[in-house]
Formats: C-alpha cells, structure tokens, sequence
C-alpha cells in the first residue's frame, strides 16, 4: 500500500509508466489531510446518557437503614404548644389514608386552641382551690384561731411559704387536710423560733455574734 | 402502594405522620439524590456520606417545610448546597484554590476510585464534564442526565432560567470541544 502511494507520488503507474500530467505541488497534501478530515468525520461520538459509577450489592437498602438511625438520634418529637412532649405512635393504614384524603378545610390551629383552653383551665381550677383554701382557712384573719400559741402565725406567713412551694395538682388535696396543715405551721413555728444559740459554726467561735447575724 | 409528593407533603403537615412521611420521601428520592450527588463528587464513599447528611438535614428541616415548593426541588436544593459544602471542604483540606486543580483531584478520584467501572466514552464523558466550573458541571449534569427542567432546576439553583440556559449552551460546547481536542 505504502510503496502505491509512493509511486502514486512520484506519478509512477502500475508497470513503471510516468502519469502524463502534473497536479499542483501541494495536491496531495491536501488530498491526504481530506481524506483524513473525511474520515474524522465519520468518527463520530454517540453520547452516553449512562454513567460509569456502580454502586456496592443492597446498597440502597443499608443506606436506608443508615440514615434511618441516624435520624433516630436527633428525633423531633412533636410537642402542644405548651411544651409538653407526646410519645409519637406510628399512624396506621387507616391514619394514614385519612391524612392524605381531601378533607374539609378545617380552621388553623383549632387543636392548638383546644389545648391551650384545656391546660387554661386546669390551671385556674388548681389557683381557685388554693385561693378558696386561703379564704376559707381557720387561720385567716384573726377569726378561726384553731389552737393556742399560734396566734402569731399570720395568713402571710402561710401564703408565702405555699408560694414557695411548688404546686402540682396532685398536691393540693394534701395540702387541704388538716395533717399536712398542722404541719406547715409547726414547720413556720419552728423557723420563727429557731434560736441562734443553734447555729453551728465550725472552726470559728463566733456564737458571740450570732445574736447580731440573727437580727439581721 | 407508592404516594404522590402532594400526598407525601400532606402527610408532612401533619406532626404526627411527619416520620412516617420522611420514610416514604427517603424510599421515593433516595436514589436519585445518591445519583445527583456522586456525579458531583464521583467517589462512592464521599457520595454515601454526603447523602446520609443531606436525608438528615431533611429530617432536621422538614418541620419548617411548608409546601411552598415541590419536595423534589426542596431536597435537591438540600443536597446540592451539601455536595458544594463537600467540594469547598475537599479543596480547603488539599489546598486546593484552583478550578483546575479541583478538576486534577476529581478526575484522579475517577480513574482510581471503587465501584467505577464504565465504556472509554462515558469515562471520556466525565473527564469532560470535570473540566466545567462547578455551576456548569451542575447544570449539564441535572439537564442532561437527570432531565430537570430549567424551571425546576432555576428553583433548586435560585438562578434565572435564561442563566441557565447560557450556562447549558456553555457546557455542552467546551464538552463539544474536549471531545474535539480529543480526535486530533
């Protein structure tokens, strides 16, 4: 092939006759880049729309799982908008189905409201009992003394130190009774007559002082 | 039975359900995310890591989804800003500050990484993708291999359309003419 177009160059025919015409000087570098040109033409490339990337055996399956846990420990846990927690429950088929059925419009927020009346009222239900426990207490006012030397415990004395306390509903019945009453004052009458004789202090003998920090 | 988006978000709305709605958005887009993201990152490894942050920047997000935008641009929009957050670590990590030396490190995790197996053309392909800048890479890969439309993919980049469509143009004539350079 090679020695053809050499002879083809050097305008040699098949059997050593010389072509009868001349072509021009540049003629077949020319032809040759066209051919060339002619076949990178044809080389042509049909774009993949596939990648070459593969991915491990079930993978997308342990993906799944992976990310699965990893949600698991930054879970939203819904909340009322009191702030307290629920337990969130898997909805079931029928839950589910019912969530994504066109449903009537209903108004924004009316289970927020709802909950919010709910806790408002627990909430005055447990103030009015502590406020009807003060009014109708035997020792408010200076009606109602109940037992000798404690006369001195006045109705402040009481409300501060319920105000101090925290109050749960589950409380209030015990804090009503007459036991738990007794000892609220015997706990007040205690404190007030504490003694500063008693004061511990290690170390330093300042017993002396104690009636002066007392007082203040 | 496979759930709509629409029937998916209502479920979102929904605190209760919003688990329960998580997993069948991660079972309906897990796979096409992974893909998004390992075009542009290219390793395997790097693609599951950036896809496990991405699901749980959903989960994390998904009270404050609203149904403004569809879930499929709320997520690709979550994993793309992930894949670029993943690239910028990458090239502060090797020191990298230029685009084609970011170029040299993917096309080095190309020919070297696992689970790349692929024709001479498709590698041929993703070297010449490599060479885009990152918006072009992104946009030639989600119109050309994944068939997001400009309106779709002007939500996700928050770019206009018209932008888009220059940047498209752009990327497929370098891409043209790498394969040019290539031949001769």
């Amino acid at each position: 092939m090679d020695s053809f177009i050499e002879n083809i160059e050097n305008r040699i025919l098949p059997g050593g006759k010389e072509i009868p015409f001349n072509v021009p000087a540049d003629f077949w570098v020319n032809q040759e880049k066209q051919i060339l040109s002619g076949l990178n033409t044809e080389v042509t490339y049909k774009l993949p729309h596939t990648l070459p990337f593969q991915v491990p055996e079930n993978y997308f399956s342990n993906l799944e799982e992976a990310i699965l846990a990893g949600i698991s420990d930054q879970e939203i846990v819904p909340s009322l908008p009191m702030g307290i927690g629920l337990p969130f429950q898997a909805p079931s088929k029928m839950d589910l189905e019912k969530a994504i059925l066109p449903q009537e419009p209903k108004q924004v927020g009316i289970n927020a409201i709802r909950n919010i009346w709910y806790y408002s009222a627990a909430a005055s239900v447990a103030i009015a009992m502590v406020l009807g426990f003060l009014y109708s207490n035997p020792f408010s006012g200076n009606k109602n003394q109940v037992a000798e030397g404690l006369q001195e415990v006045s109705k402040d004395a009481v409300v501060e130190y319920l105000a101090s306390m925290p109050v749960q509903n589950a409380d209030i019945v015990d804090m009503t009774s007459d036991d738990h009453l007794n000892d609220v004052l015997d706990e007040i009458s205690s404190e007030t007559l504490a003694q500063p004789s008693e004061i511990e202090l290690e170390n330093y003998d300042l017993n002396i002082y104690a009636d002066e920090i007392f007082i203040q | 039975m496979e759930l709509s988006e629409q029937e998916i978000i209502a479920l979102i709305l929904e605190p209760s359900y919003r688990e329960a709605a998580f997993k069948l958005l991660l079972k309906k887009y897990q796979q096409r995310i992974y893909w998004h993201i390992r075009k542009m990152v290219i390793d395997h490894d790097d693609a599951d890591d950036v896809t496990q942050e991405t699901f749980i920047k959903v989960w994390t997000a998904l009270p404050n989804f609203r149904g403004d935008s569809k879930l499929f641009t709320w997520i690709y929009r979550i994993a793309t800003n992930e894949c670029l957050n993943f690239l910028e670590k990458k090239k502060r990590k090797h020191s990298v500050s230029i685009n084609g030396e970011e170029e040299e490190f993917l096309t080095r995790n190309l020919e070297s990484s696992s689970y790349i197996d692929g024709t001479e053309v498709q590698m041929k392909l993703q070297k010449a993708i490599l060479t885009l800048p990152e918006k072009q890479r992104l946009v030639f890969n989600m119109k050309y291999f994944d068939d997001v439309t400009y309106e779709e993919m002007s939500e996700i980049l928050e770019t206009s359309v018209g932008a888009l469509k220059s940047s498209y143009h752009f990327a497929v004539k370098k891409i043209e003419s790498y394969f040019a350079q290539q031949v001769f």
